[in-house]
């Protein structure tokens, strides 16, 4: 799935009134996918990305896996969805109607769960071919290629 | 609890105008609830026994307290533990400024805490103390009976007046599934703890400055509370106004609403 696909399987998220966007970030935190405002561009996510990644991991220091957290603020929330391969965020107002965004995360991470897989496991794009190891012929050149010269004259081997 | 009376009057007992209550069988939580939820300013004098202590309520929270053993939190810690007693407005000075931060509520779940710590560390020593009757408690069982099923839990609160008065019965079920508790400070020391705190209090420091952060950089401010459900567990963390993070960490079915509504989240 490109980017623009798991932007559209995220924007079923804004079905539910209350939710302003969301993103998914791969298990180490790097952005895969977002459907927010272009206020929230992609560089935001180096650092918001890594700390949610530290989040969870902190919280599973002692081996017992994070399956979900609600993070709440003053005015918003940030529901945090943890699956496979990656974590699911969405940040939502906070009067949001919970089961059914509980119900939208859960469809919307059905859905995007295994085109993420398939983006992370697909092989490389091609590349072009190398250019060619041969060396070049050995030639009486000098060091530069051109012929050595001794006064004006071409020299020869013997 | 055994009977909250008015008693007599006492020397610096306030006379005011209004009804004078005279209630029996209501727990102290029932009446600092009462009392919050008024948003009065004043002072209440609580004594137990021998035991004084002085409640200083001030827009629906309780902002100082002061006993004969300290102050602040430590103070009102203590007064919510007494089990019976008298509950009265009097006239005490106010203090320059107030010593109390953690909101009622939080007051509230950690003085039942510690009854229930008293209670379990009782109940392992062998004591056999007969409890008192109280308002909400069940009607006294037969010899014959055999005794209530003990909560394994290190927190159980089955008993605990507390949370029988702050939402109703309800309430026990879920504390008992409560494993630890704790309070840190913004220096990360750690206030008062309940059960295996030790990691649920680093861990809990770092989660919600990460949070903290993670908001910060989504535009999104004031940290107020961090959820998380786990495989094996589950942890609420909740800022205080006052900068100290409260930390608990529950069995994974546990119900947590109590709490939050508690906590007004």
């Amino acid at each position: 799935m490109s980017n623009a696909g798991i932007t559209r399987a995220l924007s079923a998220l804004r079905d539910v009134a209350g939710v302003h966007g969301s993103f998914v970030l791969r298990a180490t935190g790097e952005l895969l996918g977002k459907d927010l405002p272009a206020v929230f561009h992609d560089e935001l996510f180096v650092e918001v990305g890594a700390r949610l990644s530290r989040f969870v991991e902190t919280m599973a220091a002692d081996g017992d896996e994070v399956s979900s957290a609600v993070l709440r603020f003053d005015e918003h929330r940030l529901y945090v969805t943890r699956f496979a391969h990656g974590l699911l965020a969405v940040i939502a107002a906070n009067d949001i109607n919970a089961a059914a965004l509980r119900m939208a995360v859960t469809l919307t991470t059905r859905r995007i769960e295994p085109e993420i897989v398939a983006l992370l496991t697909s092989p490389p794009p091609p590349v072009a071919p190398a250019p060619s190891l041969t060396p070049p012929p050995v030639s009486v050149a000098g060091s530069h290629g051109a012929p050595r010269t001794y006064r004006g004259r071409v020299l020869t081997n013997g | 609890m055994p009977a909250m009376n008015s008693g007599e009057e006492s020397p610096n007992t306030m006379r005011e105008s209004g009804f004078r209550a005279n209630l029996h069988g209501a727990s102290l939580a029932d009446l600092v609830q009462m009392e919050c939820l008024s948003g009065r300013e004043r002072v209440i004098r609580v004594s137990s026994g021998s035991d004084v202590g002085y409640l200083f309520f001030r827009g629906g929270q309780i902002v100082h307290a002061v006993s004969r053993r300290g102050i602040g939190e430590t103070a009102a810690l203590e007064i919510l533990r007494w089990n019976d007693g008298t509950f009265e407005p009097c006239s005490a000075g106010w203090p320059d400024r107030d010593s109390i931060g953690s909101n009622w509520q939080n007051l509230l779940i950690l003085s039942a805490q510690h009854r229930d710590e008293l209670k379990h560390r009782e109940e392992a020593s062998g004591h056999n103390l007969v409890a008192f009757p109280t308002a909400r408690s069940s009607p006294p069982r037969p010899l014959s009976a055999p005794p209530p099923p003990v909560s394994v839990a290190p927190l159980s609160t089955s008993s605990s007046r507390l949370e029988a008065s702050v939402s109703g019965e309800a309430t026990a079920p879920m504390l008992a599934q409560v494993r630890a508790a704790v309070r840190i400070d913004q220096s990360g020391n750690v206030v008062s703890s309940k059960g295996d705190a030790g990691e649920l209090s680093q861990v809990a420091s770092y989660a919600a400055r990460l949070a903290e952060l993670v908001g910060d950089g989504l535009g999104m401010q004031g940290l107020v509370s961090v959820e998380v459900t786990q495989q094996r567990s589950r942890t609420l963390i909740y800022r205080e106004k006052s900068g100290n993070t409260f930390a608990l960490s529950a069995a994974p079915d546990a119900d947590l609403s109590q709490v939050r509504e508690r906590l007004g989240l």
